[in-house]
């Protein structure tokens, strides 16, 4: 039972069931601990990602290569893009999220701690059951986007394709899952006087990401178990010569993929908003106008999606209006790096490692913007499309912009998680090596790409006229991972030896900077009262408070045992405080569920040994699911106390 | 070449557009899309004749597996899984670019398809061992014999 209390007058850190080492990952409920987690197993997701974006370049730096086979080639790309959305940068945005939301809002966890650890097992054990698939006859071969007829039984026989199938459906539910308890957590516990318009701009795109989530994946689902049915019992959803519509998959994985990309890169949008005016002294500028184009690119990301199509042939009208919508895109997206432009402009600017990638998101997500705006013009679309043109263009929105957002992120929060201050020295090397290798890897495709090169092959003639280019980016790729040890070296230094981080390291004006570096485990000992878009600007520069936006003058006074700097509302402050009790249930229901998992791939083929597998993960399941109960009845606020 | 993603070959994918003049492009289509003829007449290549009428008896027999996969149209081969054969001898280029068409290459490919084209599932079948067990020499030389001869009769202008 982790009850706290709180004795008048002096505040007592309360008491937390935390068990020790090891067992005390496994079993949290905490969310910071369950972020942790998220950012530790995505980031080596996402160095596995690199690594198979690496061999890929070392195959095509010089023509008429043989260092990979074709399949294994192509297991490569179709691994590296799935890996890179699914494993990498989704979860390194989940995972700021889980650590940094309930903190700006001045909530104590999410609103779902259990199924938060539930979530986070199902993301873990679906990216393992990907990579199983190498041990098994070859990991999937057939895209990240998986077209079809390609992903038929008869034309790639192995289990890879049921492997992604299955881990992608467990990394589905696993963020469609986490995306309910953003909402509700977002929506119901924000601290008193946080109106949604107080809300700091990363909560705002985290709860617009997980409504596209909760639109967005289950669209995928559907389309992977029909995938699952075609491939195993003899259904022909996607088989044109059988009745089925091979176009239809593309219509299913794009309604999915192309809000895929906000969910990408909006959380990103977030945390470079909550960034610049930091490290720029300044109030954002037009708060309103970021918060709600947010909401209309949420909107508008689920009208475009056909304009990965427009080589399919679906007709002028079609093609009009998905162009047209793709367009308008460009419309709430500029509002948002024109406020941010002049967030900067004349602020008192200190160039911290997280500020510099902070800016040059901006830099290079307009050159991926530009790009993209090109793209959406179909007579240019069709004849840029699948040419390394699109490999360049996904990859300065989506490396440019979202993996520069979440490293200011990281070097941002950081000491906030850790307590410790990453070396500022690395830092800059890391993000100067980064930026100038990020554009020798990815410029040189924009003129391979119009020069005619396809996507996705393993390998080209001499004669094509593609070798500088090709050798170019091969270089740049391997100057990019030494930027990504210069992080990997800082981070597992500082958080030894790096100096003491305090509260406040930056001058933050939101909430998660009130409590101590790294959070008590309960974050707030009392629940904070917020009155305008920038509380502890309040508390800090009370003087301060119109500039601020603040309706009410706060009340000087000295700050508490805690050094929260928040006026304590007495009868709410003598509340006991209520944590979640640390559980296996979480992980116990997701072994269960990936064992069904491992059945379902298997029923095809061998039917019984497969079904008794799914038996026994659905026992496993169902164990953890009364094990659950019962915690939860345990841990309602309603019983013992 | 190949844009859109099929395949482990993708990258070996060629295409080849030829331009007629549209009452030729008309006949040309009328024809492929009536059935072949019967298979009449002998091939020689690399010594061996082979018959074509003989051919067309091994390619439909259910045990040379021919027709689990592929299809001619105006027989009782309907395969989907490999490519339709139908006039396969007025190809330019066999296995999409891969090798120029002769009937030289085709008793190659034949042989060799898991050498020349990777991921190729006709070698899932077509091992040394398996054609060494079932289709003799002069089978060979009898199935080139056929495929050669179904041909359009509208001959194409030369590559340039």
């Amino acid at each position: 039972m982790a009850i706290a209390e709180r004795t008048a007058g002096t505040v007592s850190p309360p008491s937390v069931n935390v068990r020790p080492g090891w067992a005390g990952w496994l079993s949290t409920t905490d969310h910071k601990r369950i972020g942790i987690m998220y950012l530790v197993s995505a980031f080596v997701f996402f160095l596995i990602g690199g690594i198979e974006a690496l061999l890929m370049r070392i195959q095509l730096g010089t023509p008429d290569n043989t260092f990979l086979t074709p399949d294994v080639y192509n297991q490569m790309f179709t691994m590296h893009g799935t890996t890179m959305i699914f494993l990498g940068l989704m979860p390194l945005n989940v995972g700021l999220g889980n650590y940094i939301v309930p903190l700006m809002i001045g909530a104590r966890d999410m609103a779902f701690p259990r199924l938060n650890a539930l979530s986070i097992w199902l993301f873990i054990f679906g990216g393992l059951m990907l990579y199983v698939s190498f041990f098994v006859g070859g990991a999937p071969n057939v895209g990240w986007f998986a077209y079809a007829p390609l992903t038929q039984k008869q034309f790639a026989p192995t289990a890879g394709v049921d492997y992604w199938i299955i881990g992608i459906g467990l990394t589905g539910v696993a963020s469609i899952a986490g995306a309910l308890n953003f909402i509700v957590t977002i929506l119901n516990m924000r601290a008193p006087g946080m109106t949604l318009n107080r809300m700091p701009l990363f909560v705002w795109m985290q709860l617009i990401v997980a409504f596209i989530v909760i639109f967005a994946f289950p669209v995928l689902t559907v389309a992977t178990i029909q995938l699952l049915f075609d491939r195993h019992f003899g259904t022909r959803f996607f088989l044109p010569n059988l009745g089925g519509d091979a176009v239809l998959w593309q219509h299913l994985f794009w309604f999915f993929g192309h809000p895929e990309v906000y969910i990408l890169i909006l959380p990103t949008m977030g945390i470079i908003s909550e960034v610049l005016p930091t490290f720029s002294r300044k109030p954002i500028f037009g708060y309103a106008f970021v918060a709600y184009s947010g909401v209309a690119i949420g909107f508008l990301g689920f009208l475009v999606w056909a304009h990965h199509m427009f080589a399919v042939g679906l007709g002028p009208l079609a093609n009009a209006f998905f162009g047209a919508a793709s367009f308008l895109i460009a419309v709430p997206t500029g509002v948002k790096i024109f406020n941010w432009l002049a967030t900067m402009w004349q602020g008192s600017l200190n160039l911290t490692t997280s500020m510099l990638y902070a800016i040059s998101f901006i830099s290079m997500f307009v050159i991926g913007g530009i790009s993209g705006i090109t793209l959406a013009s179909p007579p240019i679309n069709v004849q840029q499309t699948d040419s390394y043109y699109v490999v360049a263009h996904m990859h300065y929105v989506l490396f440019g912009g979202a993996i520069q957002g979440v490293f200011a992120g990281v070097f941002y929060w950081f000491p906030k998680m850790t307590g410790r201050m990453l070396n500022e020295r690395l830092g800059k090397w890391q993000f100067w090596l980064m930026l100038i290798s990020f554009n020798l890897t990815f410029f040189p495709m924009h003129l391979s790409g119009n020069e005619g090169m396809p996507r996705r092959i393993y390998t080209y003639e001499s004669e094509m006229g593609w070798n500088l280019w090709n050798l170019i980016s091969t270089i740049g790729s391997l100057l990019l991972a030494v930027a990504f040890l210069i992080f990997l070296w800082n981070v597992l230094t500082s958080i030894r030896r790096g100096p003491i981080a305090p509260a406040d390291p930056w001058d933050g004006a939101t909430l998660e900077w009130a409590v101590s570096s790294p959070p008590p485990v309960y974050n707030f000992a009392v629940t904070p009262r917020v009155r305008s878009r920038r509380p502890l600007w309040d508390e800090k520069y009370p003087h301060l408070h119109e500039v601020n936006g603040s309706h009410e003058a706060p009340v000087a006074r000295p700050r508490g045992p805690l050094h929260d700097g928040f006026e304590h509302e007495t009868p709410a402050a003598m509340e006991p405080i209520h944590l979640p009790s640390p559980t296996y249930a979480p992980l116990i229901v997701s072994v269960g569920i990936m064992i069904l998992g491992f059945g379902i791939i298997y029923l095809g083929d061998f039917g019984l040994v497969a079904a008794s597998a799914m038996l026994v993960g659905l026992l496993i399941m169902a164990m953890g699911v009364l094990s659950w109960v019962r915690i939860s009845h345990v841990d309602s606020p309603h019983h013992g106390h | 070449m190949c844009a859109e993603f099929c395949g482990e070959a993708h990258a070996l994918m060629r295409f080849r557009v030829i331009a007629v003049d549209e009452a030729e492009f008309k006949r040309w289509i009328e024809q492929k899309t009536t059935p072949p003829a019967a298979p009449a007449g002998t091939l020689t290549v690399n010594g061996l004749t082979g018959d074509a009428a003989r051919g067309q008896a091994i390619f439909l027999d259910a045990r040379k597996q021919c027709i689990a996969c592929h299809a001619v149209e105006g027989t009782n081969a309907r395969g989907q899984i490999g490519p339709n054969l139908t006039y396969y001898g007025s190809r330019q280029t066999i296995a999409a670019g891969i090798l120029p068409y002769s009937p030289e290459n085709l008793e190659r490919w034949m042989r060799e398809a898991p050498k020349l084209k990777p991921g190729n599932l006709m070698s899932r079948v077509l091992t040394p061992q398996w054609i060494k067990a079932n289709l003799s020499d002069q089978e060979i030389a009898d199935l080139v014999a056929y495929l050669d001869s179904m041909k359009v009769s509208v001959t194409l202008p030369p590559e340039r």
